[in-house]
């Protein structure tokens, strides 16, 4: 197989063109999970503070820490955390999840990738709800930092969609690798800073330091908490999207014309 | 003007077994010197071997064939699913395929969603494409339906949507699987003349099918598959004969 870069790159500008691919399925996507229920989407922002409701008070009475000013770190570290966590495993299906509709049209493929990174930004968009209460509640400064919170969203998006192209033409066509993803996340979940504050261990840890989810959730919640923000934090997440967009291009140019096959 | 140009065509589809998916089976091969290589292996089919053709506007191809003789794959590369392994297809014009009509609809979704959803699939953007779904409203006879999920439809009903819209757009290239046939019987006849006038605004048909009967009356060329090798047929039919002098 040869590396098509071209050919991916038209792809993606195919995707970009006929925007309504992704943007219009995504969002139908997320309907179509609470279709017939009253409430509507608005499930993903309740089940989200019900948990959070829950683990809020336990663990700041466990870690010894004040609810108020734990409350807010526990929201945006689990609502980040949940984005990454639900995007990576949905990349799995991407592909998979279209089978019927790529075997038998030419639809550019990368906007299934698209489709799953904007439905999971969409969910973000709806817990995002929770933080902005939870923020005012703990009375935090934290609009005087949004545009820095946002470019750290935006890293973290663009991270995404490069995994998502990795993620969905790999898991394509080796079956077993959503089954390793989803466990490898289960327990990054536990030895990344969610729950816990990086500077409750007792010494800097290679948890903190090599974990590529740290520096993501740390981008946008740390402005939003209004704390000091390291400049090195947004420019390893950077380094990291980069490396994860430029890997997911040249994958998918390499295997974009035999993914059909592989379903 | 449309035009599809294969040539040289091969289709080598692997068929995967749960063995050959897994990277461990990739890992046990390769560590043990690919002593289980014919475990890890990958087997191929040839699904369309060495085809060359030339289809220009006024062409009605037939797709004539046994099980598996490739009529399918031979649709799908035509309408740009399957990528050539080996060979290099070009396909100049907007290609629309009837082979499943209900492609992309969902069950829970209303009548009109069902209609933006199918126009998607087919690359159109529903935004843009306002008119078709009045067309389709007007055609497919649905009404006040439309505004309920299609899964209370009967299956009548489901394909009266699907059939209006997938023959709502305006086709360079046509590709069918077999004759469409749908619906009650008042709405057979309405179906097949919306579908004749569908065709002669149609530059190239390609229709696969089982009957020959039928594919001498439709087309005038036939080309026979066997094994995935094509061949051309003589024409036939004095209908197909005229209908190439005058195109």
């Amino acid at each position: 197989m040869k590396l098509d870069v071209a050919g991916a790159v038209a792809d993606i500008a195919e995707s970009l063109r006929k925007s309504y691919l992704w943007v219009r399925l995504g969002w139908f996507d997320i309907q179509q999970r609470f279709r017939r229920s009253v409430l509507g989407p608005l499930w993903i922002t309740l089940s989200m503070g019900a948990l959070i409701a829950g683990m809020g008070p336990l663990y700041a009475s466990i870690f010894g820490l004040e609810l108020r000013t734990y409350l807010p770190y526990l929201a945006i570290g689990i609502i980040i955390w949940g984005y990454i966590s639900t995007s990576t495993t949905e990349a799995c299906n991407a592909f998979i999840a279209g089978t019927g509709v790529i075997r038998q049209t030419r639809l550019p493929l990368s906007s299934f990738v698209l489709r799953t990174v904007w439905r999971n930004l969409l969910v973000l968009g709806f817990n995002s709800i929770l933080i902005l209460a939870i923020v005012l509640y703990a009375g935090i400064p934290a609009l005087s930092h949004l545009a820095l919170a946002l470019l750290g969203l935006l890293i973290l998006a663009l991270a995404s969609v490069g995994a998502g192209f990795l993620i969905a033409t790999f898991c394509t066509r080796y079956r077993d690798m959503q089954q390793v993803i989803i466990s490898l996340l289960q327990v990054l979940m536990f030895l990344t800073p969610v729950f816990w504050r990086a500077d409750q261990l007792p010494k800097r840890s290679v948890l903190v330091d090599w974990n590529p989810a740290y520096y993501f959730i740390e981008a946008v919640r740390a402005p939003l908490l209004g704390m000091a923000v390291d400049a090195r934090i947004f420019l390893v997440a950077a380094a990291i999207a980069a490396a994860l967009c430029l890997g997911g291009l040249l994958l998918f140019a390499k295997y974009r014309l035999r993914i059909v096959y592989w379903l | 003007m449309a035009r599809i140009e294969l040539k040289d065509v091969c289709i080598d589809l692997p068929v995967f077994g749960a063995h050959s998916r897994s990277l461990k089976n990739r890992l046990i091969s390769a560590a043990t010197g690919g002593r289980l290589a014919k475990e890890a292996g990958v087997t191929l089919v040839r699904a369309l071997s060495h085809v060359t053709l030339e289809l220009r506007p006024g062409d009605r191809v037939g797709l004539w064939g046994h099980n598996g003789a490739g009529k399918t794959t031979l649709l799908r590369v035509l309408a740009g699913a399957y990528a050539p392994t080996h060979g290099t297809v070009h396909v100049d014009g907007e290609v629309t395929s009837l082979i499943d009509l209900a492609l992309g609809m969902e069950p829970e979704a209303t009548g009109y969603e069902n209609i933006a959803l199918r126009l998607m699939m087919m690359g159109r953007n529903p935004q843009v494409a306002r008119h078709i779904t009045d067309e389709v409203e007007r055609f497919s006879g649905l009404g006040e339906f439309l505004e309920l999920p299609i899964r209370t439809y009967s299956s009548g009903m489901m394909m009266r949507l699907a059939f209006a819209i997938s023959t709502s757009v305006e086709p360079e290239i046509l590709l069918m699987d077999e004759w469409l046939s749908v619906g009650d019987q008042e709405f057979v006849a309405k179906a097949e003349g919306r579908l004749e006038e569908l065709l002669t605004r149609t530059q190239i048909l390609v229709i696969a099918s089982h009957s020959r009967e039928m594919l001498e009356r439709r087309c005038n060329r036939i080309l026979q598959l066997d094994h995935g090798t094509v061949t051309e047929e003589a024409r036939t039919s004095p209908d197909a004969q005229a209908a190439e002098v005058i195109p």
